[in-house]
């Protein structure tokens, strides 16, 4: 699904991706994490067509990201991101059917099929009850989950998602990634950057690690999530455990890090 | 002598030096000519300031203001006592005043006197009023401004000009009007009395719209193009068709 | 099966609130017009308004009407009717494209710098007496046969320098937009803002000076500037109307895209926008909208403003039906200001209906802020 190789990006003279090489399947659900500034974001918005590769190639289900108009892109891929604001003046409902915008042509508006698209994302996004008030007037947990139900109503074959669910409390947290598991079961090809390390090993069979700029680690939850990873990932110490209830690794801090560090 | 950037006549006074324009005249050039008297017309308030900058320097300046025949005269008998000339003007002004009388001698025998209008600028239309040498001008000439506002000019819509009917169009072309449209070529004027009588002509700016001998000359022109009865020497231009021809050359 | 029928009755609401309005205001923009024909300083019946309209119109009704009325009725009301209506349509259209492209509540044609290039074109055009004397007729003739001679000599071209200046203007903030955008070259919003102040400042010294360098147009000038309606007739509205029908399609026909960019740069090229492009072109529309105003009626200010603002707290900011509604609303403000323009002065003279809008619109705009802020707080 998607496939990249030697991967530069820039921001002005900055480089911040420094070759990155990931292939992800149909049907993977892939956590990416990292510590703050390790180009977690970049990558997502590289991969989302908003920063142009300064080297290196994507390729989104068999073709080249660059060679892809704005609207086959949009077809492709639907995206969260981080920090997004809602302006004023639109219903809620408005806001999501803007998801099918790349559905429509030039000289057609919204059809019943979008807006029967619009009515179900938001029924999956559990934003139903939001449906008719003002984008403007949602809390930041409600924007997120709005946004989300705009990415569905978009498309679902690729979702990509950046800090998507970090403004949700904890129940709505696992709401959402419990829709993002259902959804992946349903066929959708998911990757989500994230900073929340067990919520990532809780649902994600794979995780991505990004350290400054380039991947450094890649592979199966089970086999990467150790202690040794984390603890030189993070440089602090970290304990892992299994969660009581599924047995996926859990990752603990442990308090005196400061100590430590001054040493 | 000097003159203002917009002063052009006689001819003569082309080769004078220029100390800039008549709204911002530069007081450096005007104190470079070291005058012994600098004339300034009252009415505009911009007019007042450089008048106060020369005061401050020393210079005499004579303030005049001209909105009537009468008072026309008066400055120009005030200027040549001012200049030393007071015999000159005595005689300039016996020789208007009786030019003047002459035409309100031929005039008198008149009847008739018809409703005129004088545009002063279009497009954004800008026409004579009641107070200023224009309205007296067509007086003198037997006409009757019809525009009845008091000030020197008025801004009148277009429909306010089909109201007041005008029998006579007069267009002044000169600076303040650099490229009106003859009248017939305005269809929505085509209704008033001036379009269909085809009363309507070009007059010059200089000799109507600026103080001076010349505006003596207007009374003359106007009164023959009003009054083509009393058959003295017109130089009005028509905008009737027949005469377009040489009217644009 | 329930949410979908509560969704369509959720629609239909929605849907009767924004038709009801847009109703509104066209039954009161056609009654407006009639009543605004039997208005002015001419005296006319009701009656007889409405008998010259309807021979106008080709319906023979009993008695003849005088033709002195007729003119005035047809010719110079009726024709500043729908030209004060056009270019109310025309400015409140192109200022909701500007805010919504550029995000920012306070754009409008004169932030962009738009107004200012089309004030200097027709300063140009007024300097060097290609401006004066407009007529429909003159004009058509001389584009036919556009040489260098007759670009000098003929009348009526001052439109035409207008637009060319506002199209000019837009150019160079666009450009100095790029310039500053960054890397991605895209152009982020206060550098427009910024281009368009920097723009706008220029174009009014480069005024000035030509004000300095002839004295005797600076009335023209500054009438010009002012915005009137005063001496147009039906020839404007066909010079003006190709041009607003174009930008007003160019616009209406990328609405969607409008409420897209309201997103913001990054979401909308998320939702499969090229928004750049959308931009440009939504830009030239506007463009194209305020400079074939400014053309025929000189600078108008606060249409462009108030009335897309107002219609926001009613409609919603949805572009699809936002950018109509402000084209309905803006024509009917600029009818009845222009109406106010040539009737309150006694004795037939004319305000710049400029000036109306400025005095009505200022404090009108001044509530609506204060409005805003007090809701947000």
């Amino acid at each position: 699904m998607i496939r990249v190789t030697k991967l530069h990006v820039k921001y002005g003279r900055r480089e911040v991706l420094h070759g990155i090489d990931l292939t992800i399947a149909r049907g993977e659900l892939v956590g990416l994490l990292g510590p703050n500034g390790s180009g977690k974001t970049t990558l997502i918005k590289a991969l989302a067509g908003l920063l142009p590769a300064a080297s290196g190639r994507i390729e989104i289900g068999g073709a080249d990201l660059g060679g892809l108009s704005h609207r086959e892109r949009a077809l492709k891929i639907s995206c969260v991101m981080q920090r997004a604001e809602a302006p004023a003046g639109f219903s809620v409902r408005e806001l999501v059917l803007m998801g099918r915008f790349a559905h429509t042509g030039m000289l057609s508006g919204y059809g019943p099929l979008d807006y029967a698209a619009a009515a179900a994302a938001l029924k999956d996004a559990q934003a139903e009850d939001l449906a008719e008030r003002q984008a403007s007037e949602l809390s930041g947990g409600e924007v997120q989950r709005v946004l989300l139900a705009r990415a569905l109503a978009q498309g679902r074959e690729l979702l990509l998602l950046d800090e998507a669910v970090s403004a949700l409390d904890m129940a709505r947290r696992v709401e959402a990634y419990d829709l993002l598991a259902e959804l992946n079961a349903g066929g959708s090809t998911v990757l989500s950057a994230l900073h929340d390390l067990n919520l990532a090993a809780l649902y994600c069979p794979r995780l991505v690690f990004l350290k400054a700029g380039r991947i450094a680690l890649d592979g199966p939850t089970a086999e990467i999530f150790t202690e040794a990873n984390l603890k030189d990932l993070y440089e602090t110490d970290i304990r892992v455990a299994a969660h009581p209830v599924t047995g996926a690794p859990q990752a603990h801090l442990v308090p005196g890090a400061r100590a430590a560090a001054l040493g | 002598m000097a003159r203002t950037n917009a002063d052009s006549l006689p001819a003569s006074i082309t080769r004078l030096p220029v100390i800039g324009t008549h709204m911002r005249p530069n007081i450096e050039a005007v104190l470079a000519q070291r005058p012994d008297l600098v004339l300034q017309m009252a009415g505009r308030k911009e007019a007042s300031l450089p008048v106060e900058a020369l005061r401050k320097h020393g210079v005499r300046v004579a303030v005049f203001h001209a909105a009537t025949f009468a008072e026309l005269f008066s400055v120009i008998r005030r200027v040549g006592v001012l200049t030393g000339s007071t015999a000159q003007a005595e005689a300039m002004v016996r020789g208007l005043e009786a030019r003047l009388a002459v035409i309100d001698a031929r005039i008198s025998a008149t009847t008739g006197r018809p409703k005129a209008l004088f545009e002063v600028r279009s497009p954004n239309m800008l026409a004579a009023g009641q107070s200023g040498l224009v309205d007296e001008i067509i007086r003198r000439a037997g006409g009757v401004n019809c525009v009845a506002d008091a000030a020197k000019f008025s801004r009148l819509s277009e429909e306010e000009v089909i109201r007041l009917a005008p029998e006579a169009y007069l267009i002044q072309r000169g600076p303040m009007n650099p490229a009106p449209l003859p009248l017939n070529e305005r269809p929505r004027l085509r209704a008033i009395p001036a379009a269909v009588s085809g009363k309507a002509w070009f007059v010059d700016e200089q000799k109507y719209s600026r103080p001076g001998p010349r505006n003596v000359d207007a009374v003359e022109e106007l009164a023959a193009l009003l009054h083509p009865e009393i058959k003295s020497p017109a130089k009005g231009r028509a905008t009737t068709k027949h005469s377009k021809n040489k009217d644009k050359q | 099966m329930t949410t979908g029928a509560r969704d369509s009755r959720a629609q239909g609401r929605d849907l009767r609130t924004k038709v009801l309005w847009i109703s509104l205001i066209c039954a009161a923009s056609l009654v407006s017009g009639i009543v605004a024909c039997g208005l002015g300083s001419f005296p006319s019946t009701p009656a007889q308004t409405l008998n010259a309209l309807l021979q106008a119109l080709g319906v023979r009704s009993g008695q003849p009407v005088d033709p002195a009325l007729s003119v005035v009725v047809v010719d110079i009301r009726l024709a500043r009717v729908a030209l004060a209506w056009l270019t109310g349509a025309a400015l409140a259209t192109a200022g909701c494209v500007f805010q919504g492209v550029l995000r920012n509540p306070l754009a409008d044609a004169f932030t962009l710098g738009v107004s200012g290039g089309a004030a200097f074109g027709a300063s140009v055009a007024i300097l060097t007496g290609v401006g004066s004397g407009l007529a429909g007729g003159a004009l058509v003739d001389n584009l036919g046969g556009l040489s260098l001679g007759g670009l000098a000599g003929s009348a009526g071209l001052l439109p035409l320098f207008a637009l060319a200046g506002a199209l000019l203007a837009l150019g160079a903030v666009l450009a100095l937009g790029r310039a500053g955008g960054g890397p991605s070259g895209g152009m982020n919003r206060e550098t427009l803002v910024l281009a368009g102040i920097v723009v706008s400042t220029f174009l009014s010294a480069l005024i000035s000076l030509l004000k300095s360098l002839d004295e005797e147009s600076v009335s023209s000038i500054v009438f010009w500037i002012m915005g009137s309606f005063q001496g147009r007739g039906f020839e404007h509205v066909r010079l003006a109307l190709p041009y607003m029908a174009v930008g007003l399609g160019l616009v209406l026909w990328r609405a969607r895209e409008l409420d897209l960019l309201a997103l913001g740069e990054g979401q909308a090229r998320l939702l499969g926008l090229n928004a750049g492009r959308s931009r440009l072109w939504l830009l030239i529309g506007a463009s194209l909208l305020s400079g074939a105003a400014v053309a025929v009626s000189g600078v108008i200010g606060f249409v462009g403003l108030v009335v897309p603002h107002l219609l926001r707290l009613v409609v919603g900011a949805g572009h699809r039906t936002l950018l109509p509604a402000s084209a309905l609303l803006g024509g009917l403000l600029l009818l009845w200001s222009d109406v106010l323009a040539r009737s309150i002065l006694p004795g037939g003279a004319e305000l710049p209906v400029g000036v109306v809008t400025a005095l009505v619109g200022g404090p009108f705009f001044c509530l609506l802020l204060g409005k805003r802020f007090r809701g947000q707080a």
